[in-house]
């Protein structure tokens, strides 16, 4: 066997091992996340319809927060190492730019950001968090996002 | 317009693309049909984006479309002109071919069909959604331009306002052909960079003597290694890595052209790779320094006579090679800096002390680095092939062995020193962001897998 052969034949066993260990991986894109409809919000209508649990979100989002008073920050308070809520928290962030949006995680970050003063903030989102108790009104996106308005909202 | 918008956004940025891209090949006869693909997207794309960002400073609306619609065609106009007037010449790669070898060349495609299926599977998430895809949505929002208040909102810092724009505006200029900011319409550019990536597989491995099968099989290859196929956060999910990583493919393997196979036209391709790769991501200042230190070892070991005319020489060529990406690089900063960009609070002062102090970290960061080569689940085998094949070349005496292996190695060591500043956990870190480095070295490593197939001194028909 010449030099060349016996290197090709070294390098084509290469391409083999690789092709033999990665073709038991094709199609199990296990990070993806399937779109659930091809709209021109296919995407966030697909995270948020996954973590809310409910299709339409996105323009159902938009439109609630476009009642608020505009400019005004909105904060969202999201659980620790909850990705789910991280997602959510983040997509909401996306819809309602350019308001400001603040993500809270931690309970000192979060006074830090009231700063005593909840009218500071449009409203106040609770993602995959329980509302302080006796809190029922506000309004809820499905079953893990509950925003309270510091003032009424029209409906 | 909806069905037409990507169709039309394509095709002027890749008409944009081909006029520079032959004006920069104008000496040199012959370019492939896939590596004319290849460069003209990437390029194109880049040069789309910048234009969207300069022009946007001071239009809106049709009147940006309009502009930057106006600016890129004469490019097009240009190319063709080189076409007729003969100044470049446009060949297949297996024009002298058996037929088998021929459809064999056909597996090429296979990994592109893959890729597009994906894609339009697949919602666009995190990094992809909300760093990338948002600055698009929100330019076109405002009518084509990132507003000074996104720069200094500081309730998004976490999307990383910093980032560049050579994604998010090939996306914008999707939206604004589409007149639209819609999420399935701008899914269409991911194919596009997939297909420019493998071409350049293809291409590159042909141009440096392969024959088409090897091509075919080196371009066929990323589809069995996850991370560069669906499996995790790629580019079927928006994200950027493995277009950085096509950009810096492009630019070694035109560097490579250049000094293996004397081609005059790899310097300038090379040079516009180089200035593209800051503009991606910030890791782009990493493979731009990877590509300036692979181009000055390349040069300065072409010269000879006396030391003072060879020092002159390299310096003035080093010096236009890096220019143009260091201008882009220095422009972009400058703006962010007047725009007083919030940042996401990620790294420590890059001093000596905190270098010093971020020592210690090393074995922990080399322990994560061999632990991630060999993860088969998002590598398959690549990573313990890539040095058999730099080997191999080594073993046929060939110089690609070495400027491979420093267009692999130098990146990697680069690589090290942000999470020797990382303010997080160094774990959560490492583990969260490393494989991503990798994937934008990931295409150079198969190529070195495609060049090592040819034997040193065999016919490549």
């Amino acid at each position: 066997m010449s030099a060349i052969a016996l290197q090709r034949a070294l390098v084509l066993a290469c391409f083999l091992a690789v092709v033999g260990a990665g073709l038991p991986q094709l199609g199990k894109a296990t990070s993806g996340l399937p779109l659930v409809d091809h709209g021109r919000n296919s995407s966030v209508n697909t995270v948020l319809e996954q973590t809310l649990g409910e299709p339409g979100m996105p323009d159902a989002i938009r439109a609630w927060l476009a009642k608020l008073p505009a400019g005004q920050p909105i904060l969202v308070v999201v659980p620790l190492n909850n990705m789910s809520a991280d997602i959510t928290a983040d997509s909401v962030s996306y819809l309602a730019w350019p308001r400001p949006v603040m993500v809270g995680k931690k309970p000192e970050e979060i006074r830090a950001l009231m700063n005593g003063a909840r009218e500071r903030f449009a409203a106040v989102g609770f993602c995959y968090l329980s509302a302080p108790p006796g809190i029922t009104q506000g309004k809820l996106f499905g079953p893990a996002l509950r925003f309270l308005p510091s003032q009424p909202v029209p409906e | 317009m909806k069905a037409l918008g990507p169709l039309l956004a394509i095709l002027t940025a890749t008409s944009a693309g081909t006029g520079l891209t032959l004006a920069l090949w104008r000496r040199s006869g012959t370019i492939l049909a896939a590596e004319l693909f290849g460069y003209s997207w990437l390029l194109g794309a880049g040069l789309v984006s910048l234009l969207l960002a300069l022009a946007g400073t001071v239009l809106s609306g049709t009147a940006l479309l309009a502009v930057v619609t106006v600016a890129m065609v004469p490019l097009g106009i240009y190319g063709i002109g080189l076409f007729r007037t003969k100044a470049v010449r446009i060949e297949s790669g297996w024009a002298e071919a058996p037929v088998w070898e021929m459809w064999l060349g056909a597996l090429a495609l296979v990994p592109i069909g893959y890729m597009s299926w994906a894609v339009f599977r697949d919602a666009i998430m995190w990094d992809g959604l909300f760093i990338w895809e948002a600055k698009a949505r929100h330019a076109f929002l405002s009518g084509g331009s990132l507003p000074a208040s996104y720069f200094s909102d500081a309730s998004r810092v976490q999307y990383h306002p910093s980032y560049p724009l050579y994604l998010p505006f090939t996306e914008l200029w999707v939206y604004l052909w589409t007149g639209d900011c819609d999420q399935t319409a701008v899914k269409a550019v991911f194919p596009m960079f997939y297909a420019a990536a493998i071409a350049l597989l293809w291409s590159g491995t042909r141009r440096l003597g392969g024959r088409p099968w090897m091509a075919a099989l080196a371009a066929l290859l990323p589809l069995f290694v996850p991370l560069m196929a669906d499996h995790g956060l790629g580019l079927a999910q928006g994200y950027a890595d493995l277009i950085l990583g096509a950009v810096y493919l492009g630019g070694v393997s035109a560097l490579l052209a250049w000094r293996v196979k004397g081609l005059p036209a790899g310097w300038p391709v090379a040079v516009a790779c180089a200035a593209m790769l800051p503009w991606i991501k910030q890791e782009g200042l990493f493979l731009l320094a990877s590509l300036v230190i692979l181009a000055a070892l390349m040069d300065w070991s072409r010269r000879s006579g006396e030391f003072r005319s060879r020092a002159l020489g390299f310096c003035g060529s080093m010096l236009l090679f890096i220019a143009p990406g260091a201008f882009i690089a220095a422009g972009w900063r400058i703006a962010l800096r007047m725009l007083h960009v919030q940042e996401a609070n990620t790294f420590h002062p890059f001093t000596l002390e905190n270098l010093l102090a971020g020592l210690p970290r090393l074995g922990t960061i080399f322990h994560s680095m061999g632990a991630h080569f060999a993860e088969l689940k998002y590598w398959s085998l690549l990573w313990f092939t890539v040095p058999v094949a730099l080997l191999t070349l080594a073993w046929q005496r060939r110089s690609e062995a070495l400027w491979l292996g420093v267009a692999l190695l130098a990146p990697l060591a680069f690589d090290v020193v942000p999470y020797l500043f990382t303010t997080l956990d160094l774990v959560f870190h490492v583990t969260t962001s490393l494989d991503r480095l990798y994937l934008q070295v990931s295409l150079v490593g198969v190529l070195a897998l495609g060049v090592a197939l040819r034997g040193r001194g065999e016919s490549n028909q």
